[in-house]
């Protein structure tokens, strides 16, 4: 039932024929290419989609296209280019609508601050308005010259002022006084905490070895992280689970082994050509940030979209790769094959420069684009035209996200991606994927005591993942193994922070088994959750904004920050590096650790001369690029496309066809293959209960292909049940006509506080997780198991 | 988030209208300014087949205002228009302070007073300042119009009395005598939020006693309700603190909040029982100053 409107946009006439459903925003950035104006929560909440139509500024998510037929339209490219950066929203904002604090204040003193949001990696540069003691207000920091656009949807902004007052937040420690998960708590002091845990932790040392007890970790937000890593080291046990194994580290280590080290797209010097390859991170994380992307396209720059999904981004793309979820090992050998056959690579550098450049090239006649194509599902003619545009637009940069973390080869993954930015001339130019030299600091490894106190395979859970023990962790896999199995030793308890493994780690069910089984189980947290429900002790923990942190992830970034104390924390809310540092101090590793935790904010910044007062007024310590020719810090000092190092390690010393090829069968039972994607409104399984957050995006959904939910009976809006071979969840269907028919693609991350303790929270019902086995295939190298395209069915609830 | 697939009506007549919503009756609903409509069917809350537009039909966007008959608002009226009406600011301050209190500029813009209304949410703007000012519905459908008064005409949240082929097209608020006074108090966490507790009081004093007052509350039971009670403490007397702190009790006696993700119960009529004394202090003192 379409129709043909006319309207005018920025002062320009134009006819578009659209269907009933199609919004504003969706002509504005689909047709018209106006990045300016983006979708953030799509529902009409948080303003990222803000124009004005005949005069009026009103939300183009919830604008119908066909009732715009004679209107004029304004975007934020229709308005000056000396107005503030976002006037339209900033506007929309300055209507007192976003602010905190509904009842007029009264004589309360307003302050403001400059900070960094904390709720993503994005780590966005903010102004912080306090007024009373409370956070009212965090808009973009317009002063300091730094990243400072919000995510579109504002999740920052729209969630912290509400989690820093909110009812649930953890006040006080708290003893499990009934049977676990029976949510009988008993509240104690820090002191007796502290003790218990000590003694607990001492008892287990002692009867079963340090690496009978555990760490979980999540991503560092602070030096939380660092401290924890830290105490392990000095503990003893090498048995530290952290987010490693499916996010970052596959990444670094691929580059590492073929170049010498990490790298990132250049955001300063302007790309001809992004390729964005299984990430969102204009909606969900940090990376390029989102503004440098849009002047770089109106500056003419290309670029290319790689992902199942046809994600915004890909509608702003010249290029849009629908790839199987899993395969992009598969692809970018398919992209090597080309560039090395059409000889598209920089012959000169090749020659001089790298080590295995022959047998890659006998390597790639070993399979067809045909066979590509069929594994991938990529046309063979899309194959060589992004091989082509990749070698030959110069320079280009790839963005790469989660989705190639979280493979069972997802290592060599990045091997063949790292060879290919290599071998075309795109390594450490401007415009390409650059090094960064670090600002002076004190770097993790070092914080960590790595040196005194090294991990070692032979005698750590996992030891078979030489490059995750190298790396400071253990895949998650390996402490459910150490846990339920006792091998290669026993894991008898744990201590959890930033992180909720029933929600996060593959196998919930498995993951609730060794959860339950752990005889001691300390969980920090904030809120509680349905891990922290099955805790022995709740630790309540400060969260940013709260104390003064600094922020050093996603270390690949090289950046560090300064996120001051902006409030206080609820009741007797303590910061984790305070907790950790006197829980040391009990265990007699007090040489390792500071009379106060605040003391490290210094000791992390020593290198560079300044205090942490000092980095307050600077905000942030930044890496240099300096795109020096020819360095590599490999054995061989060249690009190691063959990498002896690995071969002595026991791993494929070059990316291989078959190993990249290897992806599951679909049988009969289960002929659909399962991915997901991260939510804009949430940052990762946390913030379910903040009602801003909620209130934009209120249940887990699933996609499908309308062909695909017809044959199996099911309409938009169903309420259906994705089930593999490990189990089955519930979420709502939203039909997705772009997405392939064969794919799946649901949520991460869900549970639900409002459905109360006794149900531990919901873990079950929506809970990706419970649809992963805990088994192989794993990345030999760090554990990295199969997330994306797993075997599936689904039908109605 | 794409929105489901639907066909779409633009009537041009009311009678268009309805005989279209009787005709495909569950299957279709009516959208206005489709903040709300639009927003449920990305979350796939409503999924109706058919969505048919009332903004070609002439006439139904309106503020009219006339010393005998008092105000009457077209359904289609925005709430920004409502917001910053000269007439309604002067002569009916609560309704004005209610719609500027609703969501964020844009919402105002596109939303409108027909839509908030019909979209029946417990916590609707506009419902606790138009209960209070007596408001009436004027709803017309194939059979011809009937009017009633808007406290009863929501059903339960998400739902009002409306048959399957009608449509609400205008309110009607009757002058107040003078030396009335009327304010809205919203709870919430940021201006733009739903509210937590609404109140609106009305309050007609004659000499210092009450003659007539009528409180209003939202988001504190399954509708906007009167809270009648209450009421009854006030009207007749002279206000004074023990009266209004009697009364701010009763009417939070007389509220049925729940807990939910923006707050509990046990909250909601604290505030509550805070923002109607809060009201009618305000009110009453607006009243003395013979502001109508």
């Amino acid at each position: 039932m379409t129709q043909l409107i006319q309207l005018a946009v920025n002062g320009k006439h134009y006819e578009f024929t659209v269907e009933p459903w199609t919004t504003l925003l969706e002509v504005l950035r689909d047709n018209l290419k106006l990045t300016r104006t983006k979708e953030g929560c799509s529902v009409g909440e948080c303003g990222a989609c803000a124009v004005v139509m005949d005069g009026k500024t009103v939300h183009s998510c919830l604008v119908l296209a066909i009732e715009t037929s004679g209107k004029e339209i304004v975007t934020s490219e229709g308005l000056a280019r000396e107005a503030e950066l976002y006037p339209v929203q900033e506007a929309f904002v300055d209507h007192a609508a976003i602010q905190c604090g509904s009842d007029p204040s009264g004589a309360g003193t307003r302050q403001e601050f400059l900070s960094f949001c904390h709720i993503c990696a994005g780590h966005c540069s903010i102004k912080v308005t306090i007024e009373d003691g409370r956070v009212i207000d965090i808009a973009p920091d317009m002063e300091s010259g730094l990243s400072n656009e919000l995510c579109p949807i504002k999740k920052g902004r729209l969630s912290i002022p509400e989690i820093l007052v909110h009812p649930d937040r953890l006040k006080y420690p708290l003893k499990r006084a009934g049977a676990k998960g029976e949510n009988k708590w008993q509240r104690i002091s820090w002191d007796e905490a502290l003790d218990t845990i000590a003694e607990r932790l001492s008892y287990f040392k002692e009867k079963y070895g340090p690496e009978s007890v555990a760490l979980g970790l999540g991503e560092p937000k602070g030096l939380e992280f660092a401290f924890a890593q830290r105490f392990a080291c000095v503990f003893g046990t090498p048995n530290v689970v952290t987010p490693g194994w499916c996010c970052g580290t596959p990444g670094t280590l691929g580059c590492a082994f073929t170049f010498g080290s990490g790298c990132v797209p250049d955001g300063e010097q302007r790309p001809a050509l992004i390729v964005m390859w299984g990430n969102n991170i204009i909606h969900t994380t940090g990376g390029m940030r989102r503004e440098t992307i849009s002047s770089n396209l109106e500056s003419g720059t290309k670029m290319l979209v790689i992902d199942p999904r046809r994600i915004d981004t890909a509608s702003l793309a010249d290029l849009w790769i629908r790839v199987r979820p899993g395969s992009d090992g598969a692809l970018a050998m398919g992209l090597s094959k080309v560039i090395i056959e059409e000889k598209l690579y920089d012959e000169d550098f090749v020659d001089k420069w790298t080590i295995g450049f022959e047998q890659l090239q006998e390597h790639v006649k070993s399979f067809s684009l045909q066979d590509v194509e069929r594994v991938t599902w990529v046309p063979k003619e899309q194959i060589e035209q992004v091989a082509r545009l990749y070698a030959q637009t110069k320079p280009a940069t790839i963005q790469w996200g989660n989705a190639l973390d979280q493979g069972a080869n997802s290592f060599q993954t990045f091997r063949v991606i790292s060879i290919i930015m290599a071998i075309t001339g795109n390594l450490n130019v401007p415009g390409g994927n650059v090094f960064l030299t670090p600002p002076p600091y004190t770097r993790p490894g070092r914080f960590f005591l790595l040196s005194k106190f090294p991990r070692k395979p032979e005698s750590t859970a996992g030891g078979e993942f030489k490059l995750a023990i190298r790396s400071a962790f253990i895949p998650s896999s390996a402490l459910l193994k150490a846990i339920l199995e006792e091998k290669p030793h026993p894991v008898k308890a744990g201590l959890f922070i930033l992180t909720d493994p029933l929600i996060s780690y593959p196998d919930s069910e498995e993951t609730y088994k060794a959860l339950m089984k752990l005889e001691f189980m300390v969980v920090f947290e904030i809120f509680m959750t349905p891990t922290a429900a099955l805790a022995d002790i709740v630790l309540p923990v400060a969260t940013g904004m709260e104390h003064d942190e600094i922020g050093y992830w996603p270390g690949w970034y090289e950046e560090v920050r300064a996120h001051p104390k902006v409030v206080d924390p609820p009741g007797e809310a303590w910061p984790d590096t305070k907790i950790v540092n006197e829980l040391a101090k009990r265990l007699g590793m007090k040489e390792y650790f500071w009379d106060d935790d605040s003391e490290a904010l210094n000791f992390w910044l020593q290198p560079s001369g300044l205090s942490f007062e000092d980095l307050k007024q600077r905000k942030t310590l930044l890496p240099k690029m300096e795109y020096k020719a020819h360095e590599f810090r490999t054995p061989s000092g060249k690009v190691e496309i063959y990498s002896k190092q690995l071969a002595e390690l026991g791993y494929s010393p070059m990316p291989l066809w078959q190993e990249l090829s290897q992806l599951p069968e679909l049988p009969e039972e289960y002929p659909l293959l399962l991915t997901n994607a991260k939510e804009d409104a949430y940052m990762l399984t946390g913030y379910k209960m903040i009602a801003s957050l909620r209130n934009m995006k209120p249940e887990p959904t699933v996609e499908l292909n309308p062909t695909t939910a017809e044959k199996a009976g099911l309409k938009d809006g169903d309420m259906v049940y994705i089930e593999t071979k490990r189990g089955r969840i519930m979420q709502r269907l939203c039909l997705n006509p772009d997405l392939d028919p064969r794919v799946v693609l649901a949520a991460f991350g869900w549970w639900f506080p409002e459905e109360g303790p006794s149900n531990l929270y919901g873990w079950r019902k929506s809970n990706i997780n419970v649809l992963v086995e805990n088994r192989p295939p794993y990345d030999p190298t760090t554990g990295s198991a199969q997330l994306r395209g797993i075997p599936c069915r689904v039908y109605k609830a | 988030m794409h929105l489901p697939k639907f066909d779409y009506f633009a009537p041009r007549t009311i009678e268009e209208a309805c005989s279209l919503l009787s005709k495909y009756r569950e299957e279709a609903r009516v959208i206005a300014g489709g903040t709300d409509l639009l927003a449920k069917m990305k979350h796939r809350r409503l999924l109706p087949s058919y969505l048919i537009s009332l903004k070609n039909i002439p006439d139904l966007d309106y503020i009219h205002y006339d010393e005998e008959g008092g105000l009457r608002i077209g359904a289609l009226a925005t709430i920004e228009s409502i917001k910053t009406s000269p007439v309604i600011r002067r002569r009916f301050g609560i309704l004005a302070q209610a719609a500027g209190l609703m969501g964020s500029v844009a919402i105002r813009n596109q939303g409108t007073i027909g839509g908030n209304l019909c979209n029946a949410a417990p916590s609707a703007e506009t419902a606790p300042a138009l209960i209070s000012l007596g408001t009436k519905a004027k709803i017309v459908g194939l059979s011809g119009e009937r009017t009633i008064t808007l406290e009863d005409f929501f059903a339960g949240p998400g739902v009002t009395v409306l048959q399957a082929d009608e449509i609400l097209t205008e309110v009607q608020i009757v002058n107040l005598p003078p030396r009335s006074g009327g304010v809205y108090l919203k709870h919430s966490l940021r201006k733009m939020d739903i509210a937590l507790v609404g109140v609106g009081v009305v309050v007609t004093l004659d000499g210092e006693s009450c003659t007539d007052i009528k409180i209003a509350l939202g988001a504190v039971a399954p509708t906007p309700i009167r809270a009648r009670k209450a009421e009854s403490v006030i009207r007749g007397q002279v206000p004074d603190e023990g009266l209004m702190e009697k009364a701010a009790q009763i009417a939070s006696a007389e509220s049925h909040p729940i807990d939910d993700i923006r707050s509990r119960a046990e909250y909601r009529r604290q505030i509550l029982s805070i923002l109607t004394k809060q009201g009618i202090e305000q009110a009453t003192k607006q009243a003395k100053l013979g502001s109508w």
